[in-house]
């Protein structure tokens, strides 16, 4: 059952569309997940299902109603931003209570009594009296979450809220918000450009670019049956290597690039003659940059070895490496969209 | 919703602006109104009864000194201008950067002193004028007008220098430039906001000033307008209105259009200067 | 691109180009403002006269002498009273219309030209006008008030056709508040304009979010963010009434009477046009100590209403 509708959605400022033609549909519960480079739209997407901006085109139902024309405070949506938006000069408990203070009919009891229970969920009992400032990085991102939840929408929204966290706690952060969405059940939107973040988080991924969303799907469809070269690229880390084949482009995923083991049967897999310029050791994976000949000299391809797998690779020459052919992906060269397998 | 909103934003800002510029459009009417149009009180004030002349304006510009009084203020204006950012930037640039804690209280301290009005001072400044021997020229008020706007001034472009990252200038230091080039080079150059707020008030102050110029200064052709055109327009008992109201409009409207213009700048110079820390 | 290595040294020594840089500026100050301060001070304590340039110690007798006088009384009073109202009624005022200016509308470039223009003329030629307006004979707010029929024999506010604004000790004292009040007004605008402006959108947007209807988004988010800029804007219009001479001056000359005196124009009528510099120089020090504790007090309180 749906409970955000996106049909047509199109958002243009001045001559530039920012949206140009969305639709989606999020589930009751899921944790949908938009992603995309900066630029792409996806915070205007955002904006638009809160209510601060006004679609040129489209619709926006939740929950069932049709909301494109209601203010932000009618939708039953919450959102949190990238910089948290703590109200400076209020304490963390009047921060929280201000949600339900506004929708003003709530008792003065009732109203604490909702504080304490979203603060007890986040663990931030000890910090109602403090103000903002007083806070770290990840108290506040608490916080901002709390005071979200604290009026059960029925979306919430959150637009980037781990980029501000250090690089170690956000691991332990996105831990901690898969753990709380799936405990309330809300149906959370997701807004990032962080591939890693979204492959972890969500149930679903919407890759958009330039407005519109060029796939949605779980992170498995997406990574493996990408639709098109943007996303193939865009997902994994490094992306894709794509080569040009004349009318075709052909691709494939660095870990699927191994040297070319000679008891091994060859059937079924395709060679490439791959000339190693330089090596990065990672620790438990070991990156390769290189030329495949036969392919335009400027495209570096790359290979991604586990350190479990031997490595008999001159660099400099030219080493036999090879790609399974059902981890070949193969694209049309000029739209980019993915397309049948072709003899090679 | 939108228009509702829309709607409360005209109904709010007109009859402010009709109470600011209200004055100003009947004082340009009187301007140019006859006497016996103007001396009778159940003439509409508003119309022209009689035709209008250009009398009065000729009375102003050419029997008055007006034209000297407007000269001696934009001259006035000017220098005070320059001398208040020829002291005030290197001070605020150094309260700013250069001396640590003592920078904060001694920036409080000159806002203080701003405090310490000419109505106090004016007695006590006539004899230090007197003794300097600028009695009665325009260059006592070019030496005093100084005390009044440099405090400000200083206090403003400190808290602007503050909120700019030192990290531009220091990177600057590296590439070479001394300190004081790095101020010159790099922070000036990104401090225009916070010149053109020093700028306006600065001029603002010295058109305005009323005491030190009533109190220095008593020749007509060296007057300033500010004092010049209530002494000299009302004659005894005798007040030439549509002079007057001639005088006050001639300035308000190129120096509000001129203004209005730096406007922005203005209020982002307060902005970074008095408000962001 | 090298620097000039004959400066290199001096202006690389921040320990010395800081207080280099200083310098002017405090000693304009001290002299052009401590040393005057001083000898205002000891002017009020001497006999001096514009005749009489010698300076012999008297003591407090001017200090007593002044404070007997009904002008003097009345002028504290005034000083203190124009100051607190006309304050009052301009950041009221300067909120509700720095408020609507943060919206984008058509003719705003217009609307803040003319909204400017009280504070682009200098305040006494802006106050003869307002000298005119309020004339005892030719008033137009008289001829208007006659049209409504309003004013005139039989009527509301007659039976005199004219309202003689600044002869009457209450209308007189109004009329001053008004015109310090219009004066002030743009530049009060201005400081809280810069304020709202410099409110970060996203909170607003949050406040949106969180469903806060438009009036409490102004009083629970708006003007507490604010509070810190107000108070400047305080201070500002507080020194420049308290101390102002100049719409007194031109406009009623502390008449009817001395119903409208200001301490500022006693001063001057005691010190200047009276010639008893040292007179003179005793009222005006008592702005002083109430003008430093109401700084002190407005600074304190931006300091601790600061937020970030």
């Amino acid at each position: 059952m749906a409970i955000v509708e996106i049909s047509g959605l199109k958002k243009e400022f001045g001559e530039v569309p920012a949206v140009n033609g969305v639709d989606l549909s999020i589930r009751q519960g899921e944790l949908l997940v938009i992603l995309g480079p900066s630029g792409c739209g996806k915070t205007t997407l955002m904006r638009l299902i809160a209510g601060l901006e006004q679609p040129t085109e489209g619709q926006i139902s939740i929950a069932g109603e049709d909301m494109t024309d209601r203010p932000p405070r009618a939708r039953g949506v919450a959102m949190v931003f990238q910089s948290y938006a703590l109200y400076p000069h209020m304490t963390v408990f009047k921060n929280i209570a201000f949600p339900l203070k506004a929708q003003g009919r709530f008792t003065k009891g009732e109203i604490e009594e909702k504080v304490r229970w979203a603060a007890g969920v986040l663990g931030i009992e000890k910090l109602l009296d403090r103000k903002p400032r007083q806070l770290s990085g990840g108290e506040r991102q608490r916080v901002a979450l709390c005071r979200a939840m604290v009026k059960e929408p029925s979306v919430l929204l959150l637009d980037e809220p781990l980029s501000n966290l250090d690089a170690k706690l956000r691991a332990s952060a996105r831990d901690e918000l898969q753990r709380f969405q799936r405990r309330l059940g809300i149906t959370t939107i997701f807004v990032t450009h962080d591939q890693i973040e979204a492959m972890g988080l969500g149930d679903r991924i919407a890759v958009m670019l330039a407005g519109q969303v060029r796939q949605i799907g779980t992170p498995e469809q997406i990574y493996h049956d990408s639709g098109d070269t943007f996303v193939a690229t865009f997902l994994g880390s490094p992306g894709m290597n794509l080569l040009d084949r004349g009318d075709y482009t052909l691709g494939f995923r660095p870990e699927h690039f191994h040297p070319k083991r000679a008891q091994r049967d060859s059937t079924g897999e395709a060679e490439f003659s791959y000339r190693v310029s330089r090596v990065e050791n990672l620790g438990a994976d070991t990156l390769l940059y290189g030329t495949v000949d036969g392919a335009s000299e400027e495209a570096t391809v790359i290979a991604r070895i586990p350190s479990t797998m031997n490595l008999p690779v001159n660099i400099g020459a030219s080493n036999p490496f090879v790609v399974q052919s059902e981890h070949l992906r193969f694209f049309d060269k000029r739209t980019g969209k993915r397309t049948d397998p072709r003899p090679l | 919703m939108k228009v509702l909103r829309r709607a409360g934003v005209y109904f709010t800002v007109l009859p402010f602006c009709f109470f600011a510029a209200a004055p100003f459009l009947w004082m340009l009417i009187t301007t140019f109104k006859q006497d016996r149009d103007l001396y009778r009180a159940q003439n509409n004030p508003f119309l022209f009864n009689d035709p209008p002349t250009l009398d009065n304006l000729r009375l102003l510009l050419f029997e008055t000194n007006y034209l000297s009084f407007v000269r001696n203020s934009a001259v006035v204006g000017l220098l005070v201008v320059l001398i208040t950012l020829a002291v005030a930037l290197p001070a605020g640039y150094s309260l700013a950067r250069l001396i640590g804690k003592w920078g904060e209280r001694a920036g409080i301290g000159m806002f203080l002193v701003y405090l310490v009005p000419p109505t106090l001072l004016f007695i006590p400044m006539f004899r230090v004028v007197v003794a300097l021997g600028l009695k009665d020229t325009i260059w006592s008020l070019v030496v005093v007008y100084p005390t009044i706007s440099i405090p400000f001034a200083t206090w403003l472009l400190m808290g602007f220098f503050k909120s700019i990252p030192p990290d531009l200038e220091e990177a600057a230091m590296v590439d070479g430039y001394s300190r004081l080039t790095a101020f010159f080079k790099v922070v000036m150059p990104l401090s225009i906001s916070g010149i053109v707020a020093v700028i306006v008030f600065t001029f603002t102050l010295t058109l305005h000033e009323f005491i030190y110029a009533l109190t220095f200064i008593t020749s007509s052709t060296q007057r300033t307008l500010s004092v010049g055109v209530p002494i000299e327009l009302v004659r005894g008992d005798v007040f030439y209105w549509q002079s007057l109201m001639a005088a006050a409009v001639l300035v308000a409207i190129p120096v509000g259009v001129v203004y209005s213009f730096f406007l922005n700048q203005l209020v982002a110079g307060l902005t970074m200067g008095a408000v962001r820390r | 691109m090298s620097p000039n290595p004959r400066f290199r040294y001096l202006t690389d020594r921040e320990r010395v180009l800081g207080p280099l840089m200083l310098a002017p500026a405090v000693l304009y100050i001290i002299g052009l403002v401590g040393f005057p301060f001083l000898l205002s001070i000891a002017f009020s304590l001497s006999d001096v006269t514009v005749g009489d340039t010698s300076l012999d110690f008297v003591g407090l007798a001017n200090f007593r002498s002044v404070i007997r006088t009904p002008e003097f009384r009345r002028g504290l009073v005034n000083t203190v009273f124009f100051t607190l109202a006309a304050q009052l009624i301009i950041i009221v005022l300067a909120n509700i219309l720095a408020l609507a200016l943060s919206q984008n509308f058509r003719g705003k470039w217009l609307a803040r030209t003319l909204l400017i223009l009280p504070w682009a003329t200098p305040v006494a030629l802006g106050t003869l006008g307002w000298l005119w307006l309020l004339d005892s004979k030719f008033s137009p707010f008289d001829w208007v008030l006659v049209q409504l029929a309003l004013l005139g024999p039989d009527t509301l506010l007659g039976p005199s056709a004219h309202m003689n604004f600044l002869a009457r000790e209450y209308l007189a004292m109004a009329s001053v508040i008004g015109v310090q009040v219009w004066r002030l007004l743009p530049l009060a605008t201005v400081i809280l304009s810069a304020g709202l402006s410099s409110i970060d959108q996203e909170l607003l947007d949050q406040a949106e979010v969180d469903g806060a209807s438009f009036w409490r988004t102004l009083f629970q988010v708006k003007l507490p963010l604010i509070a810190p800029i107000m108070s400047i804007s305080l201070l500002f219009s507080f020194v420049f009434i308290f101390t102002d001479l100049v719409v007194v001056f031109v406009l009623t000359r502390g008449g009817p009477v001395y119903y409208t005196m200001v301490l500022p124009v006693w001063a001057y009528f005691k010190g200047i046009s009276g010639g008893s510099l040292a007179e003179g120089a005793a009222i005006a020090l008592f702005l002083f100590p109430v003008l430093m504790a109401a700084a002190i007090l407005i600074l304190r309180t931006a300091r601790r209403m600061e937020v970030a």
